[in-house]
């Protein structure tokens, strides 16, 4: 890279950073003040299964706590990626570019990204089977569905694994080939 | 490493100092110093012609194999 792009890479880099902290952190707190207020508990619940305002749905407290936490969890996932990414920028705007601890850090995320897309139906059924489970007799409601975007996401999830793979490789060799004077 | 490297020797020889050798060849100080103590991967041919014209030496004066510790010769008997 030209020696004068440098530093609006390094601080493009580090606005991208801080993106991707904002990114995840942010729907974690979100889920927690949602899940923290009563009255928005329903449609939060709804939301996450997938369902309708017509749906019934049965919050117990047991329930919520399992929503709650297999939310959490799901997030959890998408946010360990996105702290990659942050490490990543950070490391990019320091000038360590072609080091095989960049392409595993690209890779982190490509396995988050592609972790998150193929674990949402599955939360989302989940969800929905707890929400509905203390409904009346044949209000019980499974759902399982995949839709394009999630599809697309793993998609990216693992062409950006590839890719990791292979910056890691080759920075490996790179690495071999500076140690030939 | 079964290759040795001798270019202490031979800029002993010449009397010369790694810097200027360096400074000639167009390698850092610290790769030279690398080289002469043998923890380098390889040499480029490039490097080691420059460093021979410089201190008026053939390669096999430079570099020396012996099978040592890593490996056994080629059909050496056991």
């Amino acid at each position: 890279m030209p020696s004068e792009r440098l530093p609006l890479f390094a601080r493009r880099c580090r606005w991208l950073a801080i993106f991707a902290t904002v990114t995840a952190a942010f729907p974690v707190l979100v889920i927690l003040i949602q899940w923290m207020v009563p009255a928005w508990r329903a449609g939060v619940a709804r939301a996450m299964a997938g369902f309708d305002a017509a749906q019934p749905i049965t919050l117990t407290w047991p329930v919520e706590l399992a929503c709650v936490v297999l939310s959490l969890l799901y997030l959890a996932v998408l946010a360990w990626g996105l702290l990659a990414v942050r490490r990543l920028c950070l490391r990019l705007a320091e000038g360590r570019i072609f080091e095989p601890q960049t392409g595993l850090l690209l890779r982190r995320f490509g396995l988050a990204l592609l972790i998150f897309a193929c674990a949402d139906p599955f939360v989302s059924s989940l969800i929905g089977l707890l929400i509905t489970r203390y409904n009346a007799p044949g209000q019980h409601h499974f759902e399982f569905a995949i839709d394009d975007s999630e599809v697309l996401q793993a998609f990216v999830g693992m062409l950006i694994l590839l890719i990791g793979s292979v910056m890691a490789e080759a920075a490996r060799i790179a690495e071999e080939n500076r140690q030939i004077i | 490493m079964p290759i040795t490297v001798h270019l202490d020797v031979m800029l002993a020889r010449r009397k010369m100092r790694s810097k200027e050798l360096a400074e000639r060849i167009g390698i850092t100080e610290a790769n030279l110093s690398l080289l002469k103590s043998g923890h380098v991967k390889g040499v480029r041919f490039e490097t080691l012609a420059k460093i021979c014209q410089v201190l008026e030496c053939q390669p096999g004066e430079l570099l020396e194999y012996r099978p040592g510790d890593d490996e056994t010769a080629p059909g050496a008997r056991s």
